[in-house]
C-alpha cells in the first residue's frame, strides 16, 4: 500500500489553496453578514460580481470539471483530485457550502447524467452542463416521502407518444437560476418493485406546467424551494436512461453525492482544528493558556483522530470511485455519516473552546454547525445510511470487505 | 534567448518569526518547504518575459535533490527548465561559485532575476556575488524588466520611488514585489506538464567560503499589530482610537 500523494496532486491542492487565500478568504465577513439576511432577502450569498470573477478565475485555472472526461472538456482526473481540491475549496466558509461558491458542474449529476444520457441528451444537457451553461438539479423529495423513495407519487403517465407528469416536489434546489433543467424522479409502473418503478426525466425549468413554488427557509445557508409539476408533457427524448430503471443510478448518484459532502466536511474540519490551536495557545485564562488544560488537549486530539479517520475513508471511497466502482452505497453512506457526524462535534468543540465568541456570527464556527446540522438531514439522516449498511451486511452473511488486490500493470 | 531565475527552497514563510523552532541554528525539518517569497516574484516576471520575448526561461537552484518538488512549482508557473546544483552549503560564495559554474555551462545568459533576499535567512547577498563572478552589471530592487536595444530597461524601486535605468547587455536583477509581479497561481493543466519538463543536476565544485563565521542565531520574540489611525484632528482620532479598542476587545 502506497499512501504518498503525488506531487501533482500536492501542487493541485496548493493552488486550490492560493485561489481560497487570494479570492475567497477576502469575502468572509461580507458573506457572514449577508447570511444573517438570507431569511428575509432571499437571493445569492456573496455578492453576484464576485461570483461571476470566481467563476471566471477558477475555469482560467481549470479548477472547472477535474473530473469530467476530457473528451467533454473537462480535464478527466477523477473523483480523488475533486476530493482534494474541495477539502481546500471548503476550508473557507464561502466554499464550504455551494449555496456560497463552488466549481462547476456539481459532481453526483454529472456522474448520473454521464451514465445515463442519450446522444441527444448529451449534446442538449450534458455538455453544457460540464461547461457551466447549464445547471442541474435533482427533483427526488416530496413533501411524503424523503428517505423512503418508495412513497414518491408523482406519477408520469404516457399517453400516445406523450408523457404527462403531476405531481410536486420539495426541498429542490436552484430554482432561482436563469438556466437550470431538473431531474425529474417519478413513478412509472406503481405495481413494479422499487427498481422498476421509477423514471427519471429532464425537464427544464421554463416548460410549460412546470412552477416553482415557495421558498423553505431553513437553520442553514440552504435555499430549496417545492417544485409543483403540472400536466408537464415531454417525450420519450426527456427520459434519462430507461424506462422504469432510475433506482439503480439514482443510488450510486447519491454515493458520489455523499462523498463529496464528506469533502466538504474533512476540508472544514481541518481549518477549525487550525482555529482551536491557535486560541489554545493565545487564550490565558486564570494566568494559564487554555493550551496547558487537559480538557482543551482532550479536545483538539479528539477532533484530530476523528478527522483523519475520516479522511482516510473519504480518500478510499473516491479512489474506488476512479477505479471504476460504481456501487458505492456501503461506502457513500459510511463516510457521509462518518463526516458530517465528525464535523459536529468538531464544530461544538471549537464554538465551545471560543465561548462568547464561538457562538458570535463572527467567526463563523457557528455558521459550520448549523450547516452541518442541515447535512446531518441532506443526503439521508445518518439513520438511514446506518440502516443500509447493516442491511447489506446482514444480507450478505459477512463484514465489509475493504481490500482490492492491484491489478498487474501491462 | 536565455533568462535565468536563481530559486531557493526555504522554509514556509508563513510561520509567524516568532513560532520557528531551530535546530542547531536552521529551521526545524518539520516545517514544509517552499519556493523563496520574493523568488516567486522574480520567476512571475520571468514567465512574462518568456511570454514575451519567446526565451527559454531556466530555473536554477543550488539545494539538494527534495528541493525539486518545490521548484516544479515555477514549471508550472510556465518556466521550462530546472538545473539544480546539489549541494548542502550555506555559504553565499560557495553558492553563488556553483551556480556561476551553471550559468558558465549554459553558456551565459541574457538577464538573470532573483528574488531580493531569500525567506529564510534574508541576507540577500548571493545574487551580488554571483554578478561579480560572471562580471555582469548588477541592480538590486528592481521591479520590472523590458527589452530595449539590445539590452534592458529595468524599473528600480526606491526608498522614494520608482526609477529607470539602462543595461546595455547581460545583467543580473534582484527582484522585489510589485502588484504587476504576483506569483500566477499554477493552472491544472500547467501542474501536470510541469512533471513532463527536463529536471538537470548538476554536481557542486569546491569553492573558497566567505571570510565570515556565523556565531549564533536567534529570532527575538515580538508581537505587534499596527494599525494608523488618521490623525487631521485629533479629537476625531482619540474617539476613532477608543472605538478600535472597544471592537478588538481591549476594553
Amino acid at each position: 500500500m502506497d499512501f504518498s500523494i503525488s506531487e501533482e496532486y500536492m501542487m493541485l491542492k496548493d493552488s486550490m489553496k492560493e485561489f481560497v487565500k487570494r479570492e475567497l478568504m477576502p469575502l468572509e465577513k461580507a458573506m457572514l453578514e449577508r447570511e444573517l439576511s438570507l431569511w428575509t432577502e432571499p437571493g445569492p450569498l456573496i455578492p453576484e460580481e464576485d461570483h461571476k470573477r470566481l467563476l471566471k478565475k477558477s475555469k482560467e485555472l481549470g479548477f472547472w470539471g477535474l473530473e469530467v472526461e476530457e473528451k467533454f472538456g473537462g480535464q478527466g482526473l477523477g473523483m480523488l483530485a475533486k476530493t482534494l481540491v474541495m477539502e481546500e475549496l471548503s476550508k473557507s466558509l464561502v466554499g464550504f457550502s455551494n449555496h456560497g461558491f463552488t466549481l462547476p458542474p456539481d459532481a453526483p449529476n454529472l456522474y448520473y447524467l454521464n451514465e445515463c444520457c442519450g446522444k441527444s441528451q448529451r449534446e442538449r444537457y450534458f455538455v453544457p452542463y460540464c461547461n457551466g451553461d447549464l445547471d442541474s438539479a435533482m427533483a427526488c423529495t416530496e413533501p411524503g416521502a424523503g428517505s423512503d423513495v418508495s412513497a414518491l407519487k408523482t406519477k408520469a403517465v404516457k399517453n400516445g407518444a406523450k408523457w404527462t407528469i403531476n405531481g410536486t416536489k420539495t426541498f429542490i434546489s436552484k430554482c432561482d437560476y436563469p438556466e437550470v433543467f431538473f431531474i425529474v424522479i417519478a413513478v412509472t409502473d406503481a405495481s413494479a418493485s422499487s427498481k422498476g418503478r421509477f423514471t427519471a426525466f429532464l425537464i427544464d425549468r421554463g416548460h410549460p406546467g412546470v412552477r416553482i413554488g415557495r421558498e423553505i427557509p431553513v437553520i442553514g445557508a440552504m435555499p430549496t424551494w417545492d417544485l409543483i409539476l403540472e400536466d408537464v408533457e415531454v417525450g420519450d427524448e426527456a427520459i434519462l436512461g430507461e424506462v422504469g430503471k432510475a433506482f439503480i443510478p439514482l443510488q450510486n448518484r447519491f454515493g458520489v453525492r455523499r462523498i463529496e459532502l464528506a469533502s466538504n466536511c474533512t476540508g472544514m474540519a481541518e481549518r477549525l482544528i487550525q482555529m482551536m490551536i491557535e486560541q489554545a495557545n493565545n487564550r490565558i485564562t486564570f494566568d494559564k493558556p487554555l493550551a496547558e488544560r487537559g480538557i482543551v488537549q482532550n479536545w483538539i486530539a479528539d477532533s484530530t483522530m476523528e478527522l483523519e479517520s475520516v479522511r482516510w475513508m473519504l480518500y478510499y471511497a473516491a479512489w474506488k470511485s476512479d477505479q471504476g466502482h460504481k456501487d458505492l452505497r456501503i461506502e457513500g453512506a459510511s463516510v457521509k455519516v462518518a463526516a458530517t457526524e465528525m464535523l459536529t462535534r468538531v464544530a461544538d468543540r471549537a464554538i465551545q473552546m471560543h465561548g462568547g465568541l464561538g457562538v458570535s456570527h463572527e467567526l463563523g464556527i457557528e455558521y459550520v454547525a448549523r450547516m452541518v446540522r442541515v447535512w446531518r438531514i441532506l443526503e439521508g439522516p445518518s439513520e438511514i445510511h446506518r440502516w443500509s449498511i447493516a442491511r447489506q451486511l446482514l444480507k450478505e452473511k459477512k463484514s465489509y470487505n475493504p481490500f482490492i488486490v492491484a491489478k498487474d500493470e501491462d | 534567448m536565455q533568462i535565468v531565475v536563481l530559486t531557493k527552497v526555504v522554509p514556509d514563510y508563513e510561520v509567524p518569526s516568532a513560532d520557528f523552532e531551530l535546530v542547531e541554528d536552521r529551521a526545524h525539518p518539520r516545517y514544509t518547504r517552499m519556493i523563496g517569497l520574493y523568488d516567486e516574484n522574480a520567476v512571475e516576471l520571468g514567465v512574462q518575459l518568456k511570454e514575451k520575448l519567446s526565451a527559454e526561461l531556466v530555473i536554477l537552484s543550488y539545494g539538494v535533490s527534495d528541493d525539486v518538488q518545490f521548484l516544479r512549482k515555477a514549471l508550472a508557473m510556465g518556466a521550462d527548465k530546472i538545473v539544480l546544483v546539489e549541494g548542502t552549503s550555506d555559504d553565499p560564495y560557495v553558492i553563488a561559485a556553483n551556480l556561476k559554474m551553471a550559468v558558465d555551462k549554459m553558456g551565459g545568459a541574457d538577464l538573470i532575476l532573483a528574488g531580493r533576499q531569500s525567506s529564510d535567512m534574508d541576507r540577500g547577498v548571493v545574487h551580488g556575488l554571483l554578478a561579480g563572478m560572471l562580471d555582469y552589471p548588477f541592480i538590486p530592487q528592481a521591479c520590472s524588466a523590458e527589452q530595449a536595444d539590445g539590452g534592458w530597461k529595468v524599473a528600480q524601486i526606491t526608498e522614494t520611488g520608482k526609477r529607470l535605468l539602462k543595461l546595455s547587455g547581460r545583467g543580473v536583477l534582484s527582484i522585489t514585489s510589485i502588484p504587476e509581479n504576483v506569483p500566477r497561481i499554477p493552472a491544472v493543466k500547467a501542474i501536470f506538464a510541469a512533471k513532463k519538463k527536463p529536471v538537470e543536476k548538476l554536481p557542486e565544485i569546491a569553492a573558497a567560503r566567505m571570510n565570515v563565521r556565523e556565531l549564533s542565531v536567534r529570532i527575538p520574540k515580538m508581537e505587534s499589530v499596527c494599525e494608523l489611525l488618521p490623525a487631521e484632528d485629533l479629537e476625531d482620532t482619540a474617539r476613532v482610537l477608543l472605538r478600535r479598542l472597544k471592537e478588538e476587545r481591549y476594553l
